[in-house]
């Protein structure tokens, strides 16, 4: 009598314990299916060669004759790498002159660069813009298999997405363009 | 505990108090926990169990469950909570002494329930991670394990581990914004761990599209979050610097998204992936390929 009475009790222990106990699962919640990631859609090329162009404005020296008035910055065919250059430097200072960063008409106005990058060598435009810095201290700039372009003084290089700089130094030299120490490790 | 528990735990202490006159010490436990005193209860049973009762399976039954009332009142998420691992303990040891039917089945009922409640703790944690958790959340997955693999001898677990794996790497890489103001070696650590999480899912089931996709991002978007970290004021050399880190970067990215295409092809973020990740290693005849692939799923 006394162990049926016993159980009747343990049973209502345990119809208590269930009725207690709530599972925790239904807070916490497995949900199945799994997000995916945004991938930065930042042109990590464009960016990073624009940050190297800006450099150059400390990495080269230009004669005297070039050291006053705005330092200018030209990108030609290119609108993204120009978009990065014009956010990263435009309007900076290096030494006693202020960057400026300005798109490059593809019809030569007579302007002078201290930088001009060359997106396409077979533009029409670069055609012309060649003519206009043949004598120019204009340090020119392209990514190009093959070395350096006729007329261009810096060609980027990626080995292995690396980037290195192929160098004329006779152009370089013709410009009175100087190369500093700390770039010309770096260069092929 | 609610209402309607409260009252059926009176019920049963009214009954067993009004008609068997406590007497042992797990008679007494069984009368004090139905009036939800359940330390009182615990401070009775436990040195009979030292004693006594070591090898009374129905004792063990009972503790189990002051044990888990106990742990219940302290709502602790941590896998080392000594209440919920003392009550699993005593459920798996009434089971080893030859228990009646009525309390195995129960105490196995109750198991999984302490097993299931590692997990979801495991879940609760990752809800509100923090840099550095990961060893916890993982030890609560590796006791929901322990405990649910001691009942279910064929268990596996691979759905689980991988679920959590993501969820914890996606905690982790919440942590890698640039706008955060993180150190930087604890951001690192949240990559890192990022990293390690999708490579463990990635073991889980290798073919797993989502993962490769969300590995090769993890380690691409770190990359471009070095190129976002550049200022004017870095000199060309450590631009140089920077930019190897990146690369080396996108090179470990390329190999998980290339994996993702092998296993879906026609899915626009995969192919988006390989076009942003050639462009970005300067491989521009790949990343024209993909491009027109995307223009093409377009």
């Amino acid at each position: 009598m006394k162990n049926r009475k016993a159980g009747w009790v343990l049973a209502c222990f345990m119809v208590a314990f269930l009725a207690a106990w709530k599972p925790v699962a239904e807070e916490g919640g497995v949900k199945p299916d799994q997000k995916e990631v945004s991938i930065d859609e930042l042109n990590t090329s464009a960016a990073m060669k624009s940050w190297v162009l800006c450099g150059f404005a400390e990495g080269f020296n230009w004669p005297q004759s070039a050291k006053s008035g705005a330092f200018r910055i030209g990108v030609l065919d290119d609108p993204d790498l120009l978009k990065f250059v014009l956010n990263n430097c435009n309007m900076t200072q290096y030494g006693n002159q202020i960057v400026e960063v300005t798109d490059v008409p593809e019809v030569p106005d007579g302007s002078f660069y201290h930088i001009l990058y060359v997106g396409n060598i077979r533009s029409a435009a670069w055609k012309q813009w060649k003519k206009e810095v043949r004598d120019a201290p204009t340090l020119v700039v392209t990514q190009e298999e093959g070395g350096v372009p006729e007329m261009a003084t810096v060609n980027f290089h990626f080995v292995n997405g690396i980037m290195r700089f192929q160098l004329d130094e006779s152009r370089a030299q013709a410009m009175e363009i100087s190369i500093g120490n700390e770039l010309r490790s770096w260069v092929e | 505990m609610g209402g309607i528990n409260k009252i059926l735990f009176m019920l049963c202490g009214m009954c067993y108090a009004g008609l068997l006159q406590a007497q042992s010490p797990v008679e007494r436990a069984i009368v004090l926990g139905s009036e939800g005193r359940w330390n009182a209860a615990y401070e009775i049973l436990q040195p009979a169990l030292q004693s006594s009762h070591q090898q009374d399976a129905h004792a063990w039954y009972i503790m189990g469950f002051v044990q888990k009332e106990r742990y219940k009142a302290s709502r602790a998420l941590e896998a080392e909570n000594p209440e919920r691992l003392a009550a699993v303990q005593a459920f798996q040891r009434c089971r080893q002494l030859a228990p009646l039917s009525s309390d195995a089945k129960m105490a196995g009922v109750a198991l999984e329930y302490l097993a299931e409640s590692f997990y979801q703790d495991a879940h609760a944690r990752i809800a509100q991670f923090q840099i550095g958790e990961d060893q916890e959340v993982l030890g609560l997955l590796r006791r929901y394990e322990s405990v649910w693999s001691d009942l279910h001898e064929d268990a596996e677990f691979t759905d689980q581990e991988f679920d959590l794996y993501h969820r914890l790497a996606e905690a982790n890489s919440g942590f890698l914004d640039l706008s955060l103001a993180l150190e930087e070696r604890v951001r690192r650590g949240a990559f890192e761990q990022a990293v390690a999480h999708y490579q463990a899912a990635e073991r889980l089931r290798p073919n797993d599209e989502r993962t490769q996709f969300n590995l090769a991002v993890t380690w691409y978007n770190e990359g471009v979050r070095k190129i976002r970290g550049i200022h004017s004021q870095m000199t060309l050399p450590q631009l140089m610097q920077v930019q190897a880190a990146c690369v080396e970067h996108f090179r470990a990215a390329l190999q998980p998204m290339e994996a993702a295409y092998a296993l879906n092809s026609n899915k626009a973020s995969t192919v988006n992936g390989l076009m942003i990740m050639h462009r970005a290693l300067e491989q521009r005849d790949e990343s024209e390929r993909f491009k027109r692939e995307l223009e093409a799923l377009r």
